[in-house]
């Protein structure tokens, strides 16, 4: 018996019949979708291959297109291309164009979210004056893989547009299956022969609506919390934000936004000491103005796109499920607070001029 | 018999079995932002049936609950409800595993080859006999609680207020079914407790025991809704397992998730095993035969393996079935069982 019950097991508990070798996989590194008239989905794949006898290895990619009425059917000519078994587990990102996000997502979402083959972990992202298929055959000089410096990009350098964790495809979908809110995306486009992230998509439902201008979509990352280190100018005199929160409420029928945060002083125009508290005061109200007229600015062109990136309608939903309608957001009236603390120097005390 | 610390964990992995694959996703789609409210009802339920059991166990000291039910009418009905729920109990452990890991891991393996390994994992450790197995348990005890505190830690950072709101918005109907279907789903593995009996457990262990399976159940419901908001955790299939993706230690260590997944598959195995055991001495009770016993615990696990794949795992319908139902047909025997069992203690006194 213990023969038989050994011989099963290791028939049976060695897991091999899903196994296939790295050469039997193609790595799916991104994903892109564009629509004209029909859509087209390009896959990027990632082979490690040597290139010639001695060489060291050098990662290549492959862009790999399929084209279809609906997107399953473009996604599935793709796959059927592609002389390998397709591994998505370690997919990166999906680039969408401003055509099939304004299409609508709901359905690409919907197929992504369910297949079991794709990890969920993975960025959107649009693509703003070219394809996707175009910004996935890109090679940079710091980096091989498009999908790979696209994500080095939103996660550690120091753009100003940064997307987090909570962006990853799932928590993404999260956001856009709630009432009251939309979903904003990070835009890639090409800046001097490299991939680069500037604006900020705003949505509605699930159809793209318009891009927010660089500075709004810098305030919009400031808002949420995506990265630190944001600088903020006003005239001559610039500060780094860090410990940034937004608080909203709904209260007498307006919501009202009051955003906080602490900066420290990266350059004044003028010849001060820092020696002294009242300069402290002086940039922490300069800057909560400046702060205050930015957000009202973001507000009133988020409006202008009708997209409700920041959640106003949510806020109403929260608080009250039976007051909320669609596009409340967009109507209600917003009281804006901010208070920038500006308390910290650096480490001179006294301006070079 | 088991020592007491044994009997706490054990009842410990009962307690949370169910709720993998199951439980957790019917419980937050029927109740919505009030599972917890449905939560600490079900728990507060579960005290009651803790008391039951302690009470059971107490009557009937060492004996298992298939020799205690030993006359009449009743005993004979009290024996084909052990049966069934054994039956039900693997079928659902059976069921789950083998739906989880052919969504996600083992997507051309054929069901059967995953059921048939699960189902041999079960007759090894029913070969090693009960001591053995609630020995090997303990032992694994530390993992499982290490690997929740992992989980608990590092998502409590990824969890927003504002997805817990609006508070409590379900109507009281949905958080009684809630509730009962947290009950059902831990009192029914509770059930395989009434096997060990010792006069120096008390009721405390029992609440021990289920508080602390309760509790890891209650928190990760709470990082579910907190990390996805309601209307994301309604809509997928395995929300315990999404979540653990989610796992990044000290921005180094990610994709354990496979890894962390074993705990919820020990757990299983767990009530797979001990309903086995279960079905076993129900079994041997009716047919005194040796050589049928001896070979009894195969044929049985190949039964069940077809019918998870043949009934179930082929017909999604099915599953549908037990998914939305099964929580009402456990119920409904664990309270026949405990009223015919308390039925026949009266009987005895008398």
């Amino acid at each position: 018996m213990k023969k038989i019950i050994l011989l099963l097991a290791c028939l049976f508990l060695c897991g091999c019949y899903d196994y296939k070798e790295l050469n039997q996989i193609a790595i799916i590194g991104g994903i892109g979708i564009d629509y004209n008239e029909e859509y087209i989905v390009s896959l990027e794949i990632i082979n490690d291959k040597k290139t010639s006898e001695g060489d060291s290895d050098t990662i290549k990619t492959a862009v790999i297109t399929g084209r279809g009425k609906g997107f399953v059917d473009a996604f599935n000519d793709a796959i059927i291309k592609v002389d390998r078994d397709p591994y998505f587990y370690q997919m990166q990102v999906l680039l969408l164009s401003e055509e099939a996000a304004t299409k609508g997502i709901s359905e690409i979402f919907d197929y992504l979210l369910r297949e079991s083959k794709i990890n969920n972990s993975f960025y959107t992202l649009v693509t703003k004056d070219i394809k996707p298929q175009d910004i996935l055959e890109v090679n940079s000089i710091t980096e091989p893989v498009a999908s790979t410096k696209i994500i080095k990009l939103l996660q550690d350098s120091s753009s100003d547009i940064k997307f987090k964790k909570d962006d990853e495809f799932d928590l993404l979908v999260s956001t856009y299956v709630k009432d009251g809110i939309d979903i904003a995306l990070a835009s890639l486009e090409m800046d001097d022969k490299e991939i680069a992230i500037n604006h900020i998509a705003g949505f509605k439902g699930d159809r793209l609506q318009g891009f927010l201008r660089q500075s709004d979509s810098i305030t919009y990352s400031l808002l949420t919390n995506k990265s630190d280190g944001i600088q903020l100018h006003s005239g001559g005199n610039v500060v780094s934000i860090y410990g940034n929160k937004l608080k909203k409420e709904f209260k007498d029928g307006k919501v009202i936004l009051t955003f906080t945060a602490d900066a420290t002083i990266a350059l004044v125009d003028e010849q001060v000491n820092f020696r002294d508290e009242e300069i402290y005061n002086k940039l922490s109200e300069e800057f909560s103005q400046v702060m205050e007229k930015d957000i009202k600015e973001l507000i009133k062109n988020t409006r202008s796109i009708e997209s409700d990136i920041l959640g106003l309608g949510r806020v109403i939903y929260l608080d009250n499920p039976n007051v909320y309608e669609d596009d409340i957001g967009l109507n209600v009236e917003v009281e804006v607070k901010a208070e920038i603390n500006v308390n910290k120097n650096g480490i001179t005390f006294e301006v070079i001029r | 018999m088991i020592t007491r610390r044994q009997y706490i964990i054990t009842y410990y992995y009962l307690i949370r079995a169910l709720f993998f694959g199951t439980a957790t996703s019917l419980l937050v789609s029927v109740t919505g932002n009030a599972c917890y409210l449905s939560a600490i009802i079900g728990i507060g339920l579960g005290l009651i049936f803790s008391l039951i059991l302690y009470y059971i166990n107490k009557v009937k000291k060492e004996k298992k609950i298939v020799d205690f039910l030993d006359k009449g009418w009743c005993s004979l009905l009290g024996k084909i409800i052990l049966f069934l729920i054994g039956v039900v109990l693997l079928n659902d452990v059976l069921v789950s595993i083998s739906t989880m890991a052919y969504a996600f891991y083992l997507v051309s393996t054929p069901v059967i080859y995953i059921t048939i390994a699960l189902a041999l994992v079960i007759f090894y450790a029913i070969k090693k006999g009960v001591k053995g197995f609630i020995r090997a348990i303990e032992i694994l005890f530390p993992l499982s609680i290490a690997i929740f505190l992992i989980k608990s830690t590092t998502f409590f950072g990824m969890v927003h207020l504002e997805n817990f709101k609006p508070w409590l918005n379900s109507d009281t109907f949905s958080i009684f079914n809630g509730a009962m279907i947290y009950f059902a789903n831990t009192i029914t593995p509770g059930i395989l407790m009434l096997n060990f009996s010792n006069s120096d457990y008390e009721y405390k262990d029992n609440v021990k025991g289920l508080l602390l399976g309760s509790g890891t159940i209650l928190i990760i419901l709470v990082l579910i809704i907190g990390i996805y908001g309601m209307p994301m955790a309604k809509m997928l299939r395995y929300p315990e397992y999404m979540i653990l993706k989610k796992v990044n230690i000290l921005n180094f260590i990610e994709n354990i998730e496979n890894f962390l997944t074993i705990v919820l598959i020990i757990d299983n195995i767990v009530v797979g095993v001990l309903a086995t055991f279960l079905v076993r001495d129900v079994v041997k009770d009716f047919i005194k035969s040796d050589t049928f016993i001896k070979w009894w615990d195969g044929l049985f696990l190949a039964i069940m393996c077809v019918i998870c794949v043949k009934v179930f795992n082929n017909h999604y319908p099915n599953i549908m079935l037990l998914y939305k139902y099964e929580y009402i047909l456990m119920l409904g025997l664990v309270l026949s069982l405990l009223g015919l069992i308390l039925w026949h203690i009266k009987r005895l006194d008398k």
